[in-house]
């Protein structure tokens, strides 16, 4: 069985009295988009730079593609590229320039700028000083800059910060089929589930340090509840029906939410209402959205 | 190798940036400045020196060692090092697979090439300032011989000197991300030393407790015994390099 690109067990960092990240365990099967959520301080930056070896552990272990970081950091380094807050560009130099910096440190050949380059569409710009760049093209220059000698691994914070719709999009599909054309594993942080849901296979929900939940997009949307709204002439009586025949069902107004599961239709609730003799003026089916299972997770 | 492909890197960093500029500007402002001060006031060389040769090299050489040269030390590593503060390059720097020492290493070989080119600049200005001189003041004839040895000696001797205080300084840049941290170091050094020096009539005594004052031992009257203090300056500068490299390889990137 194929090693995970990253395994994380049971991983501490605190700073002073703060504990960024408390017992942090998570694996990022390979070739996945593995989408690392969590609201603004949950800790997801700190983790990103433990993955990287750019913070030491207080305690735990940080795996890349089955080998200790802390023992095969430089070789597993030759296999990552990132991107991580803002893009890290020297502004006095062009966007070629920037690329040929690192490509001198990676030692790799000429011909990588130009994939790299045209990969996120600024081979245009390539000679236009960084500091001329708009925050869309320093942002792409970033991303060139992670995907240079082409990674296994690709840990990206935020890629599509200040980018405009045409932009993210492009980046989306480009992180989208990462696994399938260059079988890259990316890993992917970002606050905002709308985007991880776009292009994630798996997901990772982080809260105060504290692994809320991780499991395949699949597993996440299974969680979402669907409820039945009901408006009725009599609520309480309603309730009390409901509530006598083993259904969860609670108030809000004059509406009332029953939780939907088997017996709990649309269609049963009524007939059984109706038979009751109370009028249903209302009924809807209403299914729990993922983001309403990432705020639950975060406590938010 | 590995360690060439970084220094390789870190050459082109400097692409466009002022510190790039300061290898040429600074000893250039020194020799100009100098050239215009004799040629108004021949008398500060003539009164001074047998050998206007040598006298020409020790006026330049004191105001570079003794001034420009901390002063340029001190902004050219903080420049250096401010390309990665700027905008936080450490955190993409850091995650690339070179060891870090490296990084710091080929950081401090680019601030000795720049300081070393910047001497080799400042000699050859002796011998234009030396040319042009007797043009502008006819009272000024260059009789002798040009010393070449002598002035690549003393030039030499400058800047191995200087090696101390530019390990500090290129460890501070490094350390502090705040420009005003290393430069603010530097520039109440410089000051101190320039007291230190002048205090004690160019005797540089207190100099050779004074990393910013050390190069000035090289152009001390009556001349020092300058070999024991070379090796203070190359050991000592040495250790600090190692330490600030240390420092550097352990520090955690925010």
């Amino acid at each position: 069985m194929e090693s995970p690109a990253i395994n994380l067990d049971d991983v501490h960092k605190s700073y002073g009295i703060v504990r960024a990240v408390q017992g942090l365990s998570l694996s990022v099967p390979a070739r996945s988009v593995y989408g690392f959520l969590g609201p603004n301080g949950a800790g997801k930056t700190t983790t990103i730079r433990l993955i990287l070896g750019l913070q030491s552990l207080d305690r735990g272990t940080v795996s890349l593609f089955g080998q200790p970081m802390t023992a095969e950091r430089i070789a597993l380094l030759r296999r990552t590229g990132s991107l991580v807050d803002a893009p890290s560009l020297y502004s006095n130099l062009t966007g070629h320039e920037n690329l040929e910096v690192h490509r001198r440190i990676l030692g790799l050949p000429k011909q990588s700028i130009y994939e790299a380059l045209e990969a996120v569409d600024l081979l245009s710009v390539a000679n236009r000083v960084a500091k001329n760049y708009s925050q869309g093209m320093r942002q792409r220059l970033g991303l060139a800059l992670a995907l240079l000698g082409n990674p296994n691994l690709l840990v990206l914070d935020e890629p599509t910060n200040g980018l405009d719709p045409a932009g993210i999009h492009e980046v989306r599909t480009l992180v989208r089929n990462l696994p399938k054309t260059r079988g890259v594993t990316v890993f992917l942080s970002s606050h905002l589930l709308s985007e991880v849901e776009q292009v994630a296979t798996h997901v990772a929900i982080l809260s105060q340090g504290k692994m809320q939940f991780e499991g395949t997009l699949e597993d996440l949307r299974r969680r979402t509840q669907s409820i039945v709204v009901l408006e009725v002439d009599q609520p309480e009586r309603a309730q009390v029906l409901l509530s006598q025949s083993g259904r969860s069902v609670r108030r809000e107004g004059q509406r009332l939410l029953v939780e939907s599961s088997a017996g709990s239709s649309p269609a049963e609730l009524n007939a059984m209402l109706v038979e009751a003799r109370v009028a249903v003026s209302h009924l809807a089916l209403q299914r729990a959205t993922l983001e309403d299972v990432f705020l639950e997770l975060t406590h938010v | 190798m590995l360690l060439l492909r970084v220094l390789w890197a870190e050459v082109l960093k400097t692409k466009r940036t002022a510190a790039l500029w300061m290898v040429v500007v600074a000893p250039a402002s020194v020799v100009l400045l100098m050239v215009f001060l004799l040629s108004q006031v021949p008398t500060m060389l003539l009164y001074r020196a047998s050998d206007l040769w040598m006298g020409l090299t020790r006026i330049i050489l004191v105001f570079w060692a003794i001034l420009m040269m901390p002063l340029y030390v001190t902004l050219a590593t903080a420049l250096l090092a401010g390309l990665e503060h700027a905008e936080n390059q450490w955190k993409l720097l850091l995650a690339r697979p070179v060891p870090r020492w490296t990084v710091y290493v080929a950081k401090l070989i680019v601030s000795v090439t720049m300081l070393c080119a910047s001497a080799t600049l400042l000699v050859g200005g002796v011998l234009v300032a030396g040319t042009v001189l007797p043009v502008l003041q006819p009272e000024l004839r260059f009789r002798s011989p040009i010393p070449l040895f002598m002035i690549f000696e003393k030039a030499s001797q400058v800047t191995a000197l200087a090696f101390l205080s530019l390990t500090i300084q290129h460890w501070m840049s490094l350390r502090w991300r705040p420009f005003a941290v290393a430069v603010g170091v530097g520039v109440v050094a410089t000051v101190v030393g320039y007291v230190m020096v002048v205090s004690t009539r160019h005797g540089s005594a207190l100099g050779i407790y004074f990393p910013w004052a050390l190069p000035m031992t090289a152009l001390a009257m009556p001349p020092l015994n300058i070999k024991p203090l070379l090796w203070l300056s190359g050991a000592v500068g040495l250790g600090v390099a190692a330490a600030g490299c240390l420092d550097f390889c352990r520090r955690e990137v925010k």
